[in-house]
C-alpha cells in the first residue's frame, strides 16, 4: 500500500510501547529492553568497580587492616562474578538486542517475549546475587567456585546464592543467545547475505552459537553441584567416588569459551567504529571473518590451560598448550587488519576512535602475555600471583571494556538522539587510559616479585608496597574516567546537541533511520547489495530488484495493525514470510517470577515454595506457548498473502519457531552431553565400575524402557507424515499412542528406580545414575505435554490454521526425533557402558 | 541462467566440509588425544611398546595422521570451490541483490582460510607427541 502520513501514524500506534508503571512490566521491544539490559549491566558494573576500589584501597600498603581476610574473600569473589556474568557478558548482549535489527533492516528480533524473560530473569538473578550483603552471607569462594571449598562442608548459604543468583543469569544468556541467533539467521533484510553481513553481527552470531554450548555447559555445572549441596549427591565428594576436578573441567570448559565471548563482539564493535572513523572499509574482511571463526571453534580448546597446575599428565597439557599459541594467530589476523585499514588515512580522533586505539594498545600487550601464560613452565611458576591478574585484566578491561566505551560513544546518539561531548570523551580516554595502566602494568612485575592473588594482604619485606600503592592511585584515576562519562551521558541527555540520523557519516543500516529510532525502526524493509548500504553506489536494475522493489512498496508500513516483520531465507535471504511478533504482555514477568520463587525456594530450603514457583513457570510457560485463537483469526484475515504473495503462517525452516526450537534442542543437546562427560570421567578415575561393587544395571529392565521412548518417537514421525498427507485422523491416533508408550517408558523407568539397591546419595555412580535417567525423564515430561498441546488441536483446528498445525507438529516431532537420539546414548551409558568399560 | 541456479544444491555440502572439516577434525583431535593420554597414562598402556615407542605414542600419531588427512582434504575441497569461481568478488555482484555466487566465493574463501589454520594448528599440536614416545 503507498506510504501516507496515515499509514505512518498507525504503525507508531501498533508498536507504541506500553506505558505507566504496569507497562514496564510488560514492555517486549528490542530497543527498550535492549537499553534496560545495557543501563542494568552498567549498574552492576559500577558496583563491582566500587568493589574493586574497596580491595584496592585494603592493598595499596602491607599489613593494612582496611578489610579483613573474610571480608576481601566476599569481595574477590562478587567482583569477579559481578563484572563476568552481570556486567560484560548482559551489557554486549544488551547492546545486541538494540541494535541488531536495526543493523539487519528488522522490526523486533524474532522472539520478543524472550527478551523480557530474559531481561527479567537477569535483573532478578543480579539482585538475588547482591541480596547476600542483606543475609550476611555473602559469597566467599571466588568467580570459578572450585570444589571441595563450595561444597556444603566448608560454605553455607552464600554459595547458594552464589549459584542460584548465577543459574538466572546463565538462563537469561541462553535466552539472549537463542535471540540472536535466530533473528540473525531469519530477519536479514533481502540482500545481506553472508558475504555482507556487517561484521559485528558475524561476530554475534558466533557467540550466540558458542553461548549455546558454553552456559549449558556451566549451568549442567551448577545444577550438579546445587544438588550435592541440597540433595546430598556426590559428583563433587571424593569421599563417595565423586571427584573435584571434574568442576574444574566442566567450569572452564564454559570459562575460556566465555573470555571471548565477551572479546568477539567487542572486536566487532572496533570493526565498525575503526573504519568509520578512517572514512575508509576495513582492509580483510574475509580473513576477519576468518579469525573470527576461528577463535570462536579454538576457545573451546582452551580450558585445560587454566589447570596447568591442577596435576594432568604432561603430554595432555601440551595439546592444550599448542591450541592456546594458536588462538594468538586469529587474534593477531585482525590487528594487523585494524592497523592495515588505518594506515595511511585520515582519521578522526573522536572518542570512539580513541578508545578503538586504546583497545589494540593494550589488547595486544595481554595477547603477548596471554601467549606467556599459554607455556606450561612459565604457566606454573607465575600460577596464581598478580601476573595473571595483570594479564586478564589488560585482556578483559583492553580488549572489552574499551570497545564497550568506544561502543557506548558511537552509538548513544542512536540511543538517546544526543550527541556526547568531545572535550569530555576526550578527558574520559585519557583518565582511564593512563589509571588503568598505573594499576596493572605494575602488577605484572608484583606477580614475578611474588605476589600472591586473592590473599588480602602481603608482607613488607616483599617491598612491594611502592607498586600496589601506584595500583591503588591507577585505579582512583579509572574510576574517575568512569564517573566523567557518567556525567557526559547526563549532561548530554539534558544539554547535547541534537545527533541526527548519521553523525559519524557511517555506513550500516542503522544510521539510516532517525535517533532515537522509532520502536519498528524501518516503516519498508532495506534492500542490501553490498557490505557498505550508507557508501555503496545505488544497485545496478534487475529483475530481482525490480521485483523487491514492488514488494517493498506493497509492503510500506504494513502490517498496519499487529506488529510484524519480513522474513528471509537464512542462506540466500529472499523474502519468504511475514513473521507475526507479540506486543506488550505480562506473561514474560511472571514466567520470571516463577522462576525467581523456585530459586528462591531451593536457597531457603523451603521446597514447597520450588513447586509453587515451578508451578507458575509451567503455567506461565503454557499460556505463553499455546497459540491465542484472537491472533490466529487476525492472521487468517489478513490480506497481505494475496497482496505479497507470502504467508503469515509459515511452517519448516521459514519459520522462526522451527529455529527456536533448534535453538532449545542445542541447549538441551549441550546439557546431555555435560552429563555424558561427568559420568565417562569420574569412571575413568573409578577403580571399580559400578563403584563400590554395586550391581550392574538390569539390562532387559533399562532396553525396554528405552525401547518404548525410541518407538514413542517413532510414532510421532508416522503421525507427522499421516498429517502430510491429510489424513488427521491417522495422525491423531499416532499421537495418542505415542502418548501411551512414552507413558509405559516413564512407568518402566520408575520401576527401575525402585529395583536399585542404591540411591542417589550412596556415592557418584548413583548420584550419575539418577541424575543422567532423571533428566531423560524430565525431557520425556515435556516432551508429553508437547505431544497433548498437539492432541488437542488436530482435528479441531480451523481449516486456514493449517498451516500453524503443522509446525506444532513439526517442532514436536523434531523434540522427540532428538529425545530418540539423546535416550540411545543415555542406554548406551547408563546400562551397556558398565558392561563393556 | 540466473545466479542461484549456476549453484547446485550438490555444492552446500562441499562447502560445508570445508568450512567445518578442519575444525572439527581439529576438535576431535583435541579431545580424543587429550582422552588417550590421560586414560591411557592412568591405565597402565604406556607400558606396552612398539619399536621402542609406547602404544599411547602410537595412537595419537595415528589420530593425527587421520585428523590431519581431513583437514587437508577440507582444505583441498574448498581450494577447488574457490578455484572454480575464479573472477568472482565475493561481495557479488549489485545487480544481483541475492548474490549466490559472492556468498559462495565468501565460504570458499573462508573456509579455505580456516581449513588451512587448522592443517597447521594440528600439526603443531601433534609436535608434543614426538617428545613422550617412551613415557607420559
Amino acid at each position: 500500500m503507498p506510504r501516507t502520513p496515515e499509514s505512518e501514524q498507525q504503525l507508531h500506534q501498533t508498536w507504541a510501547p506500553a506505558t505507566g508503571f504496569p507497562g514496564v512490566l510488560s514492555e517486549v521491544n528490542n530497543r527498550i529492553l535492549g537499553m534496560r539490559f545495557m543501563i542494568t549491566a552498567f549498574i552492576f558494573f559500577l558496583l563491582g568497580g566500587l568493589l574493586a576500589l574497596l580491595m584496592r584501597i585494603q592493598l595499596a600498603v602491607s599489613h593494612n587492616d582496611f578489610l579483613g581476610p573474610q571480608t576481601y574473600n566476599e569481595l574477590f569473589t562478587m567482583h569477579g562474578s559481578t563484572m563476568m556474568f552481570l556486567f560484560a557478558v548482559p551489557f554486549l548482549e544488551g547492546l545486541a538486542m538494540f541494535l541488531l535489527p536495526m543493523m539487519i533492516g528488522a522490526r523486533d528480533l524474532a522472539f520478543p517475549r524472550l527478551s523480557a524473560y530474559g531481561y527479567w530473569v537477569y535483573l532478578f538473578g543480579g539482585v538475588l546475587f547482591y541480596t547476600s550483603f542483606l543475609f550476611g552471607a555473602v559469597p566467599d569462594v571466588g568467580w570459578f567456585g572450585y570444589t571441595p571449598l563450595s561444597t556444603s562442608r566448608f560454605t553455607g548459604m552464600s554459595t547458594d546464592f552464589w549459584l542460584l543468583g548465577l543459574s538466572l543469569v546463565e538462563v537469561a544468556g541462553l535466552a539472549a543467545a537463542v535471540e540472536i541467533v535466530v533473528t540473525i539467521l531469519k530477519f536479514r533484510a533481502p540482500g545481506m547475505t553472508l558475504g555482507r553481513l556487517p561484521l559485528l553481527v558475524l561476530t554475534l552470531l558466533v557467540i550466540g552459537v558458542m553461548i549455546l554450548v558454553a552456559f549449558t555447559v556451566l549451568l549442567t555445572a551448577t545444577v550438579l553441584l546445587e544438588l550435592d549441596r541440597t540433595l546430598n549427591t556426590s559428583f563433587f565428594d571424593v569421599n563417595r567416588g565423586g571427584n573435584n576436578l571434574l568442576w574444574q573441567h566442566l567450569f572452564w570448559f564454559f570459562g575460556h569459551p566465555e573470555v571471548y565471548i565477551m572479546f568477539l563482539p567487542a572486536t566487532g564493535i572496533i570493526s565498525m567504529v575503526i573504519p568509520v572513523f578512517a572514512r575508509r572499509p576495513v582492509v580483510g574482511y574475509v580473513l576477519i571473518a576468518v579469525a573470527i571463526l576461528v577463535t570462536g571453534f579454538v576457545s573451546f580448546g582452551l580450558w585445560v590451560h587454566h589447570m596447568f597446575a591442577a596435576g594432568l599428565p604432561t603430554v595432555s597439557m601440551t595439546f592444550f598448550a599448542a591450541a592456546s599459541l594458536m588462538i594468538a594467530l586469529a587474534s593477531g589476523v585482525q590487528v594487523f587488519a585494524w592497523i592495515a585499514t588505518l594506515w595511511g588515512s585520515n582519521p578522526q580522533f573522536k572518542a570512539p576512535l580513541l578508545f578503538s586505539l586504546g583497545f589494540l594498545f593494550l589488547f595486544v600487550l595481554g595477547g603477548l602475555t596471554g601467549v606467556m601464560v599459554a607455556i606450561v613452565p612459565f604457566n606454573q611458576q607465575i600460577h596464581d600471583t598478580y601476573f595473571v591478574v595483570a594479564h586478564f585484566h589488560y585482556v578483559l578491561i583492553g580488549g572489552v571494556l574499551f570497545p564497550i566505551f568506544a561502543g557506548i560513544y558511537y552509538w548513544l546518539p542512536k540511543m538517546t538522539g544526543k550527541l556526547l561531548s568531545p572535550r569530555l570523551g576526550q578527558l574520559n580516554f585519557w583518565l582511564t587510559f593512563i589509571g588503568f595502566n598505573l594499576t596493572f602494568f605494575p602488577m605484572h612485575i608484583m606477580g614475578f616479585l611474588g605476589m600472591a592473588r586473592r590473599v588480602y594482604t602481603y608482607p613488607r619485606s616483599l617491598e612491594l608496597d611502592g607498586y600496589n600503592l601506584v595500583a591503588t592511585c591507577g585505579a582512583g584515576l579509572l574510576g574517575l574516567g568512569v564517573v566523567v562519562m557518567l556525567v557526559d551521558v547526563v549532561y548530554s541527555l539534558k544539554r547535547g546537541p541534537e545527533a541526527g540520523d548519521n553523525p559519524w557519516d557511517a555506513d550500516t543500516l542503522e544510521w539510516s533511520i532517525a535517533s532515537p529510532s522509532p520502536d519498528f525502526h524501518f516503516r519498508e524493509f532495506p534492500i542490501v547489495t553490498g557490505r557498505h548500504p550508507l557508501w555503496d553506489p545505488a544497485p545496478a536494475a534487475s529483475n530481482e530488484l525490480t521485483a523487491l522493489l514492488q514488494l517493498r512498496e506493497e509492503l510500506a508500513d504494513e502490517p498496519q495493525f499487529w506488529r510484524g516483520t519480513l522474513v528471509t531465507d537464512a542462506t540466500d535471504t529472499r523474502p519468504v514470510a511475514i513473521q507475526f511478533l507479540p506486543g506488550s504482555t505480562y506473561i514474560p514477568f511472571w514466567t520470571a517470577i516463577g522462576t525467581l520463587v523456585a530459586a528462591i525456594g531451593v536457597l531457603a530450603k523451603a521446597y514447597i515454595m520450588s513447586a509453587f514457583g515451578g508451578a507458575v513457570l509451567v503455567a506461565c510457560l503454557a499460556i505463553w506457548l499455546l497459540p491465542r485463537e484472537a491472533t490466529l483469526k487476525l492472521l487468517r484475515e489478513s490480506d497481505l498473502p494475496s497482496r505479497t504473495g507470502l504467508p503469515v503462517m509459515s511452517s519448516g525452516s521459514s519459520s522462526v519457531a522451527w529455529w527456536g526450537m533448534v535453538g532449545l534442542l542445542s541447549i538441551v543437546g549441550s546439557g546431555f552431553a555435560a552429563l555424558f562427560y561427568s559420568y565417562f570421567y569420574i569412571r575413568l578415575f573409578s577403580e571399580q565400575w559400578p563403584q563400590e561393587g554395586l550391581a550392574r544395571p538390569e539390562l532387559w529392565l533399562g532396553g525396554a524402557a528405552y525401547a518404548a521412548l525410541v518407538g514413542a518417537a517413532f510414532c510421532q514421525r508416522w503421525g507427522m507424515s499421516r498429517f502430510r498427507d491429510n489424513d488427521q485422523g491417522g495422525a491423531r491416533l499416532r499421537y495418542a499412542a505415542a502418548i501411551i508408550i512414552a507413558a509405559a517408558y516413564l512407568g518402566l523407568q520408575i520401576w527401575d528406580w525402585l529395583e536399585v539397591d542404591f540411591t542417589h546419595q550412596t556415592n557418584a555412580y548413583g548420584s550419575l545414575y539418577f541424575v543422567l535417567s532423571g533428566a531423560m525423564a524430565l525431557m520425556v515430561l515435556v516432551g508429553l505435554a508437547l505431544t497433548g498441546s498437539v492432541l488437542l488441536r488436530l482435528g479441531r483446528s480451523h481449516p486456514r490454521d493449517h498451516v500453524h498445525l503443522r509446525l506444532h507438529l513439526e517442532i514436536t516431532t523434531m523434540f522427540w526425533t532428538v529425545a530418540a537420539v539423546i535416550a540411545a546414548l543415555v542406554f548406551t551409558t547408563l546400562y551397556l557402558s558398565p558392561y563393556l568399560l | 541462467m540466473t545466479a542461484a541456479a549456476s549453484l547446485p544444491e550438490v555444492e552446500r555440502p562441499r562447502v560445508g566440509f570445508g568450512l567445518f572439516g578442519g575444525a572439527i577434525a581439529w576438535l576431535v583431535h583435541l579431545v580424543a588425544a587429550s582422552i588417550i593420554a590421560e586414560w591411557g597414562c592412568i591405565s597402565g598402556l604406556h607400558r606396552y611398546q612398539f619399536l621402542g615407542i609406547t602404544a599411547i605414542a602410537w595412537s595419537l600419531i595415528a589420530l593425527s595422521v587421520v585428523a590431519l588427512l581431513v583437514a587437508v582434504a577440507a582444505t583441498w575441497v574448498v581450494y577447488h570451490a574457490n578455484q572454480r569461481d575464479e573472477g568472482v568478488t565475493e561481495t557479488g555482484d549489485s545487480a544481483d541483490v541475492y548474490d549466490t555466487r559472492g556468498t559462495n566465493k565468501f565460504l570458499a574463501r573462508v573456509g579455505l582460510w580456516s581449513s588451512a589454520l587448522f592443517v597447521f594448528i594440528i600439526a603443531v599440536q601433534s609436535l608434543p607427541i614426538l617428545y613422550f614416545l617412551k613415557e607420559c
